[in-house]
C-alpha cells in the first residue's frame, strides 16, 4: 500500500478534512505512508478549493463507469510529520 | 383531497413551512419515551387516512418545491444520480412502479395511459404531458430512473440482489442525511452501513438484511429513521458539508424554536418485478421544534428522548454539541405527565401542557 486513500470524505462523522493534520501524523507513524489521496467530483469546485487550502493538489483524473469524460479528480497531499507538527 | 402546493425554499432564505395539516400528519418517529435502534420494519400496506403511510408514494404540499430543489442539486452536481450499466432494467421497473402507484393513488394529479409499450404520462403539478415507449431509453430525456425520480419526492437507492447480498448499484440521492451515493455506489449492505455505531454489535444489520432479502413483489415494507437538522435543509450531503455543517453553530436560545428541525425518513422497500432489484425510497420530512411543540404529547416525548439518548447516538446524529441548548428549550414542554403509547398525536385524548 503506497498511499492512504480517503474518497470524498468530508463528513461530519469522521470530521475529515478538519482533522487531516492529526490523521496524517497517525498514519505516518503507523504505516510510514508518504501521502494522502482523495477523489472529488469534477463539478464540486468548492470542494477543490477546500482541499487545496488543506494542501492537496490535483494529480490525476478518472471517469465513472459509463462516462467518456473525466468525472473526478485525484488529489494528493504529501505527509510530512515535521510540517504537521 | 386537493393539495395546495407550497412555493418555498430549502436553502438560502429558507421559506419552507408546514401547514397545520402537515404538522398533524408528520411522521413522529418515537413510539415511546426512549429510543434505541431496532429492526423496526412493518408491512407497507397503507395506514390511517391522510397519514404519510396511506399511499405507496406520499405526495404532500412540498412536492413541487422539493422537485425544484432536486433540479438545482442535479444542475450543480449531476452525479448525485448514478446507475451502473446493469441497473437500467431496474430503472424501468421503478418508473413503472411510481407511475402506476401515483396514477392510482392520486388520479386527480397524475394519469398514466398505456397501449402496449406506448405510454402517456401526465403529471399535472409539474406540468408534464409526455408520450414515450416503455423500455426505449431514447424516448425519454433522461434514463428511466432519473426521469421518474425527478418527479418523486425522497431519495431512491436501487439495490441489486445477488449472492445473498444487496448492492448499492443505482440511486437518486439529493436529500440525504449526510451520506454520499458516490461514495457508497457499488458497496454491499454491510459496507455502506459501516459508520453506524452500536448497531453492528447488536446484530441489527444481519437481521435487517435477512428481512430485506426476502421481501416479495407486492409486499413492500417500511420503517422510520430520524436525525436533527438546523434549518430546513433537504441537501445535507457530505459533498456540501462545508455549506451546511457550519450552520449548526448558528443555533441560539432565541432562534432554536424555528431553526432546529426534527428530520424523519420514511424508508420503504419494494421488490421490482423484472430485475428482482430492491428499491429503497428514503422520504425526508422536516418539522421545526416550534411546530412539533403544538402537539403536547410530542413535546413531552421529544424532550425525554433527546435527554436520554446515548452519547454515541447523539454524536452520530450530529447534535451532541447542541443537545444542552435543545434540552433547555424542550424541557419547557415536558410537565412530567405520562404519554400514550404509539406515534400518533392523540390530540383529543392527551392532556394539554400543565406548566
Amino acid at each position: 500500500m503506497s498511499f492512504a486513500k480517503c474518497r470524498g470524505s468530508m463528513t461530519d462523522r469522521d470530521k475529515t478534512p478538519w482533522l487531516i493534520p492529526s490523521d496524517d501524523i497517525t498514519m505516518h507513524d503507523a504505516f510510514a505512508l508518504p501521502a494522502l489521496e482523495l477523489e472529488t467530483r469534477v463539478e464540486l469546485t468548492e470542494n477543490h478549493h477546500v482541499f487545496s487550502r488543506l494542501g492537496f493538489t490535483i494529480v490525476g483524473a478518472g471517469s465513472h463507469e459509463g462516462y467518456d469524460r473525466p468525472t473526478d479528480f485525484l488529489l494528493r497531499k504529501p505527509i510530512s510529520l515535521s510540517e504537521d507538527s | 383531497m386537493t393539495i395546495q402546493f407550497n412555493d418555498e425554499s430549502f436553502r438560502d432564505d429558507y421559506t419552507f413551512h408546514n401547514s397545520d395539516w402537515a404538522i398533524k400528519r408528520f411522521p413522529f418517529p418515537f413510539h415511546e419515551d426512549s429510543y434505541m435502534y431496532s429492526v423496526n420494519m412493518e408491512q407497507h400496506r397503507g395506514g390511517p387516512e391522510g397519514s404519510v403511510y396511506e399511499m405507496r408514494f406520499d405526495v404532500d404540499e412540498h412536492y413541487v418545491s422539493e422537485m425544484k430543489d432536486r433540479a438545482i442539486v442535479l444542475d450543480q452536481d449531476p452525479l448525485r444520480c448514478q446507475s451502473l450499466p446493469h441497473m437500467t432494467l431496474a430503472g424501468w421497473d421503478l418508473l413503472e412502479l411510481i407511475m402506476v402507484s401515483k396514477s392510482e393513488d392520486y388520479p386527480d394529479l397524475f394519469e398514466l395511459h398505456r397501449n402496449g409499450n406506448q405510454w402517456r404520462w401526465i403529471n399535472k403539478p409539474l406540468g408534464i404531458d409526455h408520450s414515450f415507449t416503455f423500455m426505449d431509453e431514447t424516448t425519454l430525456p433522461y434514463g428511466p430512473m432519473e426521469y421518474i425520480t425527478r418527479q418523486a419526492q425522497g431519495d431512491f437507492a436501487v439495490l441489486d440482489q445477488r449472492d445473498e447480498m444487496l448492492w448499492m448499484d443505482a440511486g437518486m440521492v439529493t436529500t440525504q442525511a449526510d451520506w454520499s451515493l458516490d461514495f457508497d455506489i457499488g458497496m454491499n449492505f454491510f459496507e455502506w452501513h459501516a459508520p453506524v455505531p452500536k448497531a453492528h454489535e447488536m446484530g441489527i444489520f444481519q437481521r435487517a438484511l435477512k428481512f430485506l432479502l426476502n421481501i416479495q413483489q407486492g409486499a413492500p415494507a417500511r420503517r422510520l429513521n430520524w436525525t436533527m437538522t438546523v434549518n430546513p435543509l433537504l441537501d445535507t450531503s457530505p459533498e456540501n458539508y462545508h455549506k451546511w455543517g457550519i450552520q449548526k453553530t448558528t443555533l441560539t436560545p432565541e432562534n432554536i424554536a424555528h431553526k432546529q428541525h426534527l428530520r424523519v425518513e420514511l424508508q420503504t422497500f419494494f421488490r421490482l418485478p423484472r430485475s428482482n432489484a430492491l428499491v429503497f425510497p428514503i422520504r425526508c420530512y422536516l418539522c421545526s421544534f416550534q411546530d412539533l411543540m403544538t402537539v403536547p404529547k410530542w413535546g413531552r416525548r421529544l424532550h425525554r428522548v433527546v435527554r436520554d439518548l446515548p452519547v454515541e447516538l447523539a454524536t452520530y446524529k450530529g447534535f451532541i454539541d447542541n443537545r444542552p441548548m435543545m434540552l433547555d428549550y424542550l424541557s419547557q414542554f415536558d410537565d412530567g405527565l405520562p404519554t400514550s403509547p404509539g406515534i400518533w398525536p392523540d390530540l383529543e385524548t392527551e392532556p394539554p401542557l400543565t406548566k
